[in-house]
């Protein structure tokens, strides 16, 4: 299952996204993708939720009343750091821009107004070579684990956290007691 | 006298039996005063006796004895005629005053004797005149009086001793002096302790006992000297503690008594006490030598501020100069310095020398004169000039040097200004040139102005255009959303139309009914246009927010190439608003290379020339853009068909602030900025107007590759084809 997560201040443009993508099917591996679509309007419920969820990718605004782009995708990054990060805004400083890349290390800034299709088409890239990437890494993890280099449990860990992003987490509390915050990461 | 007696008795005995003529010759034989009486008249008396009375001897013959006598010796003088007849032997002599007929009192010494003439008891008496005698007695008596009064009264002390060294005379001025009375020293000796508080000889001693000028000096060691009026007296000074309240000074002198003879007898010793003067010769030393002294600091104190005053003069960062009628009589090294070559001196000249001509001394002459003469300062600045010609704008200042003879003479102070009116000039030049970078610094600065209002504006444009961009973003791609819904619904309605025929009669009249309600054909016929003419709509906003944002660019301040006539295109598209009711815009461009320039900055100049062409028609116009090349440069217009300008508003229309528009319309900015960065581009701005007709704004920017710094020449056309107004 193929997860996006859309962030905009702008619910209309959430909106307009969402028809994009259910009309135009993304295009990996010369299969059509029809991914499933996580839509907010506050930056910080979005980050909530990407602590228990794991996305293939993530589409935020720059300007928002809450946090800005890059500082939303900087905590993206930390914690799916395999997720591809976009910006769609129609303003941006250069500042801005520069800390986009350096910090946030975008794969894509796409400007508003978009076009439907540059849309399609750059997504379509973006998760091409994600996919790719990802490939790459497990083999390159299986030869890590034939050379021994890498138990299969580590493996199975990552795996697991791909999944299920901060479940090999634990948060050990000063006691010697595993602590589980429900109301930083509700479940 | 007794040896008369023997003679006498002898003459008269032997004319014992004559008559008494006898007696009366013996009488008168005698040269001693004498009478013969008989106790009761003169009997018979000689001329010396009535010589010695003044009366004639008849007058004596008349007169009893007694009555010779004056009056309070009558008695006496009967008596003692009685005496000489009856005891015996006679009386002694006895002295006796007798009265003269003038009343005048004669002193005798009277001598009776009595004889036996004819058996009676005669007396003669013969008087010894002791008158002469008595008077010196009482002179001599008198002037050791008046001596001893003389001595006692002066109020110098003086003592005298006399050959014994006894004090024979103390005076009153010597008690009070000594405190010792003339009781105590009398006949005192030694009179050392007195003076001295022990035994020694007196100045005095030493005279009495002859002592020479050396035994002198020894005792009076430098202070004896020889008196210089009278003869063997000396006379010395000294202080002698004893006496007073605290001493005594005494000037004393000591003269030599001598007899007739010339035999020393004694010695006269005067002390004048000189403490007052001595005091005050004291005083008078300690004065002088106070005054001296005072003297001599004043002096140092007077040569000192005299050196001072040269040093100060000579060493004076002014010149100095002293001029008495015309002439210079003193001056110092800095007037020197700046009048004269080296070795030369000013004294003797004329002041005149010093001016650059006579006329110019003239003229100074009669303003400063009159100044000075009322005892004012003078001062004045002129050019002066060097021995040697070279001239020199001096301060003067001229002060009379006794104001009480404004003639005698004045100072003057010169000071060379020349560099500081040198640098005055060179101030006022400075000024002037920084009035004028004031004045370009205000240009930039409204420049500036207006470029940080181009940028918040440009700020606000983007982020306007964020706000713009974020519902053009989604309408656009809902658009193409709708569109697919569209095209998905209209295929849909196509199978149901092909599903038509296979409908029961009653759906299918329904469907028709609904179909011609909704006016189907109709809106499958406009849906296209409806969505393409959407589209349009929304790619004209996009294209504003864009030119928007492109024309807000202005600190993009990065030469590049760029179209003018897009630069045109996209200005006008800014500012359509302000044009689109007043006027049509026709367009005539020609074909431009690219220009390297500041884009932003030349859309700036192109809006000022749209916006104003735009104001200056009233109603409705035509607003014409053009452009094109010539040669190296090239050209674009603006062309209204305004009101136009009259020749002095075109004067003025590239001046800061200038504004003919109302107040809060225009800022009179936006030529003088535009006339700035059309500067900024090596370019020119040319005008065109003719009130009532309109104007033409056209600006020639050169085509100057980078790297090129040389601006081609103007082409003939834009130097001739209106006047510039810059």
């Amino acid at each position: 299952m193929h997860r996006i997560l859309l962030i905009d201040d702008e619910s209309g443009v959430l909106n307009a996204l969402s028809r994009v993508l259910k009309l135009s099917p993304l295009v990996v591996r010369g299969e059509d993708l029809y991914p499933k679509l996580d839509a907010f309007t506050s930056p910080a419920e979005a980050l909530a939720r990407a602590a228990t969820t794991a996305y293939d990718l993530v589409i935020s605004d720059f300007r928002m009343p809450e946090m800005d782009g890059v500082a939303v995708l900087r905590e993206m990054r930390e914690l799916q750091p395999d997720c591809a990060r976009v910006i769609l805004s129609g303003y941006t400083d250069l500042n801005g821009l520069i800390a986009a890349i350096n910090e946030a290390r975008i794969d894509r800034f796409i400007a508003k107004p978009w076009s439907d299709f540059e849309l399609v088409s750059a997504l379509s890239q973006i998760l091409e070579i994600r996919a790719l990437r990802m490939e790459n890494e497990a083999l390159a993890d299986q030869v890590r684990c034939e050379r021994g280099e890498l138990s299969p449990a580590d493996i199975e860990m990552k795996r697991l956290e791909l999944q299920e992003p901060g479940i090999t987490h634990v948060q050990w509390g000063a006691d010697g007691s595993i602590v589980i915050d429900l109301d930083e990461y509700p479940r | 006298m007794t040896h008369a007696d023997p003679m006498l008795a002898e003459a008269i005995s032997a004319a014992d039996d004559s008559a008494d003529e006898v007696c009366h010759a013996v009488l008168h034989a005698l040269n001693v005063p004498a009478f013969l009486h008989r106790g009761e008249r003169v009997i018979c008396c000689n001329a010396a006796l009535a010589r010695l009375l003044g009366l004639a001897e008849d007058q004596v013959l008349a007169m009893r004895p007694a009555e010779l006598a004056v009056a309070d010796m009558r008695e006496r003088m009967e008596e003692y005629g009685q005496a000489c007849l009856t005891i015996d032997p006679e009386p002694a002599a006895t002295e006796m005053t007798l009265c003269t007929a003038t009343g005048e009192a004669r002193f005798v010494e009277l001598t009776a004797r009595r004889l036996d003439i004819e058996g009676r008891s005669t007396v003669v008496s013969t008087c010894q005149d002791l008158s002469d005698m008595r008077h010196v007695q009482i002179s001599l008596l008198n002037t050791s009086q008046v001596l001893n009064q003389i001595l006692d009264s002066d109020p110098v002390p003086t003592f005298v001793i006399d050959i014994e060294h006894r004090v024979t005379h103390w005076n009153r001025a010597c008690e009070q002096l000594t405190g010792r009375d003339w009781w105590d020293m009398q006949g005192v000796v030694e009179k050392g302790p007195v003076f001295y508080g022990k035994d020694r000889p007196l100045l005095c001693d030493l005279i009495v006992d002859g002592a020479d000028a050396g035994a002198l000096e020894a005792l009076y060691p430098g202070q004896i000297r020889a008196s210089q009026v009278s003869d063997g007296a000396f006379e010395a000074e000294g202080f002698f503690p004893n006496f007073g309240a605290s001493g005594r000074w005494l000037f004393f002198t000591a003269a030599p008594l001598r007899e007739p003879g010339g035999r020393i007898v004694g010695a006269i010793e005067t002390l004048q006490d000189v403490t007052e003067r001595r005091k005050a010769e004291d005083e008078l030393t300690r004065h002088r030598n106070q005054l001296e002294v005072l003297v001599e600091e004043r002096t140092a104190e007077l040569h000192s501020t005299h050196r001072e005053l040269s040093a100060f003069m000579e060493n004076a960062s002014v010149g100095i100069l002293a001029v008495a009628e015309g002439h210079v009589v003193r001056h110092n090294k800095k007037f020197a310095q700046m009048f004269l070559s080296d070795g030369q001196t000013a004294i003797g000249r004329s002041t005149a020398d010093f001016f650059c001509s006579s006329v110019e001394h003239e003229d100074f002459s009669r303003i400063a004169f009159p100044c000075l003469a009322e005892s004012r300062p003078f001062q004045h600045e002129t050019t002066l000039r060097h021995l040697d010609g070279k001239r020199l704008w001096v301060q003067m200042i001229g002060y009379v040097s006794n104001t009480d003879d404004p003639a005698a003479g004045a100072w003057w102070l010169l000071q060379d200004r020349s560099e500081v009116r040198r640098a005055q000039e060179a101030l006022e030049s400075n000024y002037e040139r920084l009035k004028e970078t004031n004045r370009r610094l205000e240009e930039a600065q409204n420049q500036l102005l207006q470029s940080e209002k181009m940028a918040s504006i440009g700020q606000l444009a983007a982020g306007v255009a964020h706000e713009i961009n974020n519902p053009i973003g989604f309408v656009n791609s809902n658009l193409n959303s709708l569109k697919h819904y569209v095209d998905d619904l209209l295929a849909l309605i196509a199978q149901y139309e092909s599903a038509e025929s296979e409908m029961s009669p009653q759906t299918a009249q329904r469907i028709q009914a609904a179909k011609r309600e909704a006016d189907i054909e109709y809106m499958l016929e406009d849906l296209p246009v409806l969505l393409r003419e959407s589209a349009d709509g929304l790619a004209r906003v996009k294209r504003i927010v864009q030119d928007l944002k492109d024309f807000s660019r202005v600190d993009n301040s990065d030469w590049a190439e760029a179209d003018f006539n897009a630069g045109l295109d996209s200005t006008l598209n800014v500012v359509l608003n302000e044009v689109k009711y007043k006027a049509e815009v026709v367009k005539n461009y020609g074909k431009l290379p690219p220009v390297r320039c500041l884009m932003a900055q030349l859309n700036q100049v192109f809006m000022n020339f749209i916006v104003n062409a735009a104001h200056a028609i009233e109603t409705r116009g035509t607003i014409t853009l053009s452009s094109g090349q010539v040669d190296d440069w090239v050209w674009v217009e603006v062309a209204d068909t305004g009101c136009g300008m009259s020749l002095e508003v075109q004067h003025r229309i590239f001046e800061p602030f200038f504004t003919t528009k109302p107040v809060g319309k225009g800022t009179g900015l936006g030529l003088s900025l535009s006339f700035s960065i059309v500067q900024k581009h090596h370019g020119v701005i040319r005008v065109r107007s003719e009130p009532g007709q309109g104007s033409a704004f056209r600006m020639w920017i050169p085509i100057m590759p980078e790297g090129i710094d040389v601006v081609p020449p103007l082409p003939a056309q834009a130097q001739i084809e209106s006047r510039s107004p810059m």
